[in-house]
């Protein structure tokens, strides 16, 4: 019976259904086949989604919106402008170091992608042409759901049951999103002295940089309060992003001043609908895995991996590849809510560290948001800026490249990933 | 007919609109109240995870068909993108036509659970526990008119355009 509703789902999915009603469709037709009683779906498709910590998906996108509607931006980007103007690539340098920056206040890459696009890009492309700057914006954006917080990590957890929390997950991207930040900036560096662009920025003053410190102190103070207070223990990631929510408020109102009453309604519907589009697939996608359930497919399939590998580091490998694949087609929180209940136990009964995998998981599907035919990152930034996809894609494959050998990287050496949050006791 | 389809479903929205934002803000204001209540005054608002949870659950629901309004439900379009147009048309309704059967489906499970269960109450806040499935009613049946507006007057990718103020 999975397979007859693995079968409809991927027929149904190919012909354009949106996946969470793919998901339904595919479900009341195994059910139907099988003779259930159809009462079983509401219950379901409702306490799926009554969640506490799920709320902490609206909560945050609400907080990032509020953040640059506050118009942390500008101060981010003198921020960076203060340490790395003067590099080879300086703007391009900016744009990473403020990417870096926005990232430790939101987490979503695609309203990170749309920010850097609509801000930087114009002032980029005067110096590097759209192509380079486009890439640059891209490549920036996809830090967002790696250092903390991150929704991508909030939907992992979510799906993965018990065994990972949310707190965990965001301390496991603190040390491979820094290093991510290095060396997209060294590729940066790299690519701009190739090319020979000039050097531009004005040379950093100690004085400049102890002043854009102070301006840009309240931006930073966010994810101190907001992720330090949920690793610290102060309050659950809803708390947390609830209290992010005030902060903003705060900030914009009484701070920056440029936040009006009449941006909130905006913010506040944008971010319902936002998540309701993932809260349909968790609540459709419930039905399904109830079927699934009932057929004992995830020990089928974790028999099955049993028989082709013994090796955990094999079994990595053939997930990575498996996502790789995944995450050219698919949108990365289908990826999360379809198969992160079938791999994590996996994963889990192999002795591989939880969070471990939820990074590399997270990770793979993060760089999917960047991959060609579909990535949301390219369809935003190409929308705002107007780039083509194929030039885009041309100047971004360097930060593809580099993204995946990092990818390697953090799983061959577990301890990038597994050292933060196992000295913070998750 | 159309007109008339029309007409309601734009304000069925600008309801849902309101519903939509009264569920976040109490969301808000309730979770960032309860972590007030515990380090300033020392107390707690016992109410707080019943409470925010049913405007969670209800946000979820209620936004849901205007996602199907604005297009915005994530799929995959590469097979349909090189259909001709009129077959890529048909297979949509097709499509579409479906997802009206589910959603008129859970509209009906979900008015029979709600029924059936309506005497159970939640805990802290003396109410229904079914009012959670209110809001899978309100927004499966306010998401099946949505789809039966798309099934009856595709617009070619665009997507309907009927003013929601």
């Amino acid at each position: 019976m999975s397979l007859i509703v693995i079968f409809l789902f991927l027929g149904l999915a190919a012909f354009g259904m949106p996946l969470a009603f793919s998901l339904g469709v595919s479900a009341l037709g195994g059910l139907l086949l099988a003779g259930f009683d159809l009462s079983v779906l509401p219950p379901r498709i409702m306490n799926s989604v009554n969640s506490f910590p799920l709320m902490s998906i609206p909560l945050f996108m609400v907080t990032g919106e509020l953040m640059l509607k506050a118009g942390i931006m500008d101060r981010l980007v003198d921020f960076a402008n203060a340490f790395v103007g003067r590099m080879r690539g300086g703007l391009a340098q900016v744009a990473l170091l403020s990417g870096a920056g926005l990232a430790s206040v939101s987490g979503a890459a695609v309203a990170d992608a749309s920010a850097l696009s609509a801000t930087l890009v114009p002032s980029l492309k005067k110096q590097y042409g759209l192509g380079f700057s486009t890439g640059i914006v891209a490549a920036a954006a996809n830090l967002g759901p790696i250092i903390p917080p991150s929704g991508a990590m909030i939907v992992y957890a979510f799906m993965a049951g018990s065994t990972v929390s949310v707190g965990g997950m965001f301390m496991s991207g603190v040390v491979p999103g820094l290093i991510l930040v290095t060396v997209l900036m060294f590729l940066c560096w790299l690519i701009a002295t190739l090319r020979g662009y000039p050097l531009v920025g004005e040379k950093a003053s100690l004085r400049n940089i102890f002043y854009q410190l102070r301006r840009s102190f309240v931006v930073f103070m966010m994810p101190v309060v907001v992720i330090g207070g949920i690793v610290g223990g102060a309050f659950t990631p809803t708390e947390g992003a609830a209290v992010g929510v005030v902060y903003a408020l705060l900030l914009g109102f009484f701070v920056t001043r440029k936040l009006k009453v009449s941006d909130l309604p905006e913010v506040l519907l944008q971010a319902a609908k936002t998540s309701a589009i993932v809260g349909a697939m968790i609540a459709y996608a419930s039905t399904v895995t109830f079927l699934f359930t009932i057929d004992l497919l995830p020990m089928k399939l974790a028999a099955l991996m049993n028989d082709i590998t013994d090796s955990p580091t094999m079994f990595l490998i053939l997930v990575a590849l498996m996502l790789i694949v995944v995450g050219m087609f698919l949108e990365s929180n289908a990826a999360y809510i379809m198969l992160v209940p079938l791999f994590h136990p996996i994963a889990v009964s192999y002795g591989i560290d939880p969070l471990h995998f939820g990074f590399l998981f997270v990770f793979n599907l993060v760089i999917g948001m960047l991959t060609p035919p579909v990535g949301v990152v390219l369809f935003v930034v190409c929308g705002i800026t107007g780039v083509k996809m194929g030039e885009l894609v041309r100047e971004s494959w360097p930060f593809i490249v580099a993204m995946y050998v990092l990818l390697i990287v953090c799983m061959f050496v577990p301890g990038i990933v597994t050292w933060l949050p196992h000295a913070l006791g998750y | 007919m159309e007109r008339l389809l029309d007409k309601t479903l734009s304000r069925v929205d600008s309801v849902a609109q309101l519903v939509l934002l009264t569920c976040m803000t109490v969301m808000i204001a309730v979770v960032a109240s309860q972590v007030f209540m515990r380090y300033v005054l020392n107390s707690s608002i016992d109410w707080a995870d019943e409470v925010s949870r049913m405007a969670f659950v209800w946000s979820i629901f209620i936004a849901i068909p205007l996602g199907i309004r604005e297009g915005a439900h994530v799929g995959i379009d590469i097979l349909t993108s090189r259909f001709p147009a009129h077959v890529a048309r048909t297979v949509t309704r097709i499509m579409l036509a479906l997802a009206f059967v589910l959603m008129c489906v859970v509209t009906w499970e979900s008015i029979d659970v709600a029924a059936k269960t309506w005497s159970e109450r939640l805990g802290a806040i003396d109410i229904s526990s079914s009012y959670f499935f209110v809001a899978v009613i309100i927004g499966s049946a306010h998401a099946a008119l949505h789809l039966l507006h798309l099934v009856l007057h595709p617009l070619d990718g665009r997507g309907p355009d009927y003013p929601i103020d």
